[in-house]
């Protein structure tokens, strides 16, 4: 076994490319408590950043565009949302909360806040 | 009448026997009534000119061929409609022509009226004979003579005859009854404007929804889906306001009111697809009445507007509903902010992109903006999501009672905000010299019941 050195900041064992990258995810939204993964290009990307620093959240975000593995976490990412668009995604707390739909849901029926203070993210 | 040959028979048909003063021999100073009602904006020079070449070469009726050489100053003459057809004096139309030559101001109104439908004849293929001898006859600054003198050309040889003059009274009636008829024509047009707005506002102008513009396929679908939709929302309304009345168990009103729920719904799954299909046509509104249009936020109604429609018709709120009721408010404003900077950065985006094509990569630029705008849909999506889900987020903080209040608000502010978008269209404008001091009078009028009821306030 050994490990590959990113230009990032992780380093990772070598296994087959979609658990690596999937991993690879996991792993980065375990790191905080509020990841979102995104694209630089992305508006819709744009509105949720926009949306959890409204909120006063301080949220870590991946631009996968900057990333040399870009194609590989995008396709993890639509694997496991199970849709056509890779981005955004948002994870609180390491648990997946999903695309920009499900975050709008939660946040209207109210979920949303208690997660964020779950994790740690807000305070009230 | 005595039949004057082939060419006056026209005239005589279409002329009641009292209107001697069209016989074809004799002068009378144009007092008659339809032919008088040209204005003097024409310059019939040209045309007596041509009359009186045509004359002095004219011995048979070979002379039509030469008048056809005139016809094209008929473009001219269809500038003022009724009065072509004043000249069409062709049988079929001679019904019309009695009542034309009735009177001066009857025959303006029936001609004003009848402008939409005799209007298309213009243009007809005339019968050779005597359609273009009337035009020119219309035409000319004598029509008594002009008509004197077609009907000769046609009919056989007859010596030429003076031409009548025009009294000072003759041309300033001639020129009060052109203004006349121009505002008549104006009103008429004004009219059919506001018939026409007041359709396309309730959405009944399938193929007409951008003034000299197309309409897509999925538009249009959508458009009658749409129609079809508030029909039901008219019922589902009724309903809702019956069941209010009848205090009917909470379970009914239950019932009724996720149905209500359900066809909102449906709704926002028709916007779904039509925003696949055509996101021009949702988030610009043209799917909506002009009032609605106007606070339109990202295809549709702005969530947050609806709570705070709500708020002051829910008193009897408990202290967690009313919890509810704020964060819901308050998270609909963040998620409104958020979405409509996402979607100001898409439009920057698509700017800078437009804007930087340049001739070598234009093809490529526009790729790029093309992908750019499907971002378009993705936030129109959002936008309805929000709505759905407020929709729903209400029906779960209120009570079945105060849910089905709610919900009749919400169904009665948008019918009165699509009844101001047609009132509005059908409001009485102030655009026309003659409606102008009437429109002044009602607003003093008005301003005088308004002082006179403040007078009786005080007993």
């Amino acid at each position: 076994m050994h490990y590959q050195t990113e230009s990032w900041n992780s380093y990772l064992p070598t296994k087959p490319p979609t658990t690596d990258s999937l991993q690879l995810i996991l792993r980065l939204a375990a790191e905080n408590a509020v990841v979102i993964f995104s694209k630089s290009t992305c508006c819709m990307c744009h509105s949720i950043k926009r949306l959890f620093s409204g909120m006063g959240v301080n949220a870590t975000v991946y631009e996968l565009d900057e990333d040399p593995r870009e194609k590989e976490m995008e396709k993890a990412l639509i694997r496991l949302l199970g849709s056509s668009s890779a981005v955004p995604v948002v994870f609180i707390g390491g648990k997946l909360v999903g695309a920009m739909d499900r975050v709008m849901a939660s946040h209207i029926n109210g979920t949303l806040v208690p997660l964020l203070k779950e994790a740690g993210a807000i305070w009230l | 009448m005595a039949s004057h040959g082939v060419g006056d028979h026209i005239l005589s048909d279409s002329m009641p026997s009292h209107h001697h003063h069209i016989q074809p021999h004799t002068l009378h100073p144009p007092n008659t009534s339809f032919i008088n009602q040209e204005g003097s904006a024409f310059d019939f020079g040209e045309l007596e000119e041509a009359i009186a070449l045509q004359r002095v070469g004219i011995n048979n009726d070979e002379t039509k061929q030469t008048l056809y050489a005139v016809r094209p100053r008929a473009a001219t003459l269809e500038m003022f409609p009724s009065w072509s057809t004043k000249f069409h004096h062709t049988p079929r139309e001679s019904s019309k022509s009695e009542e034309e030559s009735a009177d001066s101001e009857s025959a303006l109104n029936t001609l004003a009226s009848r402008r939409d439908t005799t209007r298309h004849r213009l243009q007809p293929p005339h019968p050779p004979k005597t359609q273009p001898q009337m035009e020119m006859a219309s035409a000319s600054n004598n029509p008594t003579t002009g008509i004197t003198q077609a009907k000769q050309l046609d009919a056989k040889p007859t010596p030429p005859k003076r031409r009548g003059a025009r009294s000072n009274s003759d041309k300033v009636l001639d020129s009060k009854a052109y203004v006349q008829q121009l505002e008549s024509s104006r009103i008429r047009l004004a009219q059919l404007e506001q018939d026409l707005q007041r359709a396309r506002s309730q959405g009944f102008l399938i193929g007409g929804g951008v003034v000299g513009g197309n309409i897509t396929s999925g538009a249009a679908l959508f458009d009658m889906e749409y129609s079809r939709w508030l029909d039901d929302d008219h019922r589902h309304m009724s309903e809702l306001r019956t069941a209010m009345q009848s205090h009917l168990s909470d379970g009914e009103l239950r019932i009724i009111v996720d149905k209500y729920i359900a066809h909102y719904d449906e709704l926002f799954c028709l916007k779904e697809v039509a925003a696949v299909s055509d996101v021009f046509h949702l988030i610009t509104g043209m799917w909506t009445t002009p009032a609605e249009r106007c606070f339109l936020w990202m295809g549709g109604f702005r969530p947050s507007d609806l709570i705070k429609l709500l708020i002051a018709q829910l008193d009897t709120l408990t202290e967690h509903q009313a919890v509810g009721i704020y964060s819901l408010q308050q998270s609909l404003q963040q998620a409104e902010e958020a979405l409509s900077q996402g979607l100001e950065q898409l439009q920057q985006s698509l700017i800078t992109t437009i804007a930087n094509c340049s001739i070598n990569d234009s093809m490529h630029h526009m790729a790029i903006a093309l992908s750019k705008l499907t971002g378009l849909e993705g936030f129109v999506r959002q936008a309805d999501n929000l709505r759905q889900q407020t929709l729903h987020q209400l029906r779960r903080i209120l009570t079945v009672r105060q849910a089905a209040k709610c919900f009749l608000v919400i169904g009665e502010y948008y019918d009165r905000l699509r009844a101001l978008s047609s009132l509005w269209a059908s409001r009485p404008r102030e655009n026309f010299i003659a409606d102008h001091d009437s429109s002044c009078q009602t607003t003093t009028d008005l301003q005088m019941v308004l002082s006179s009821r403040n007078q009786f306030s005080n007993f």
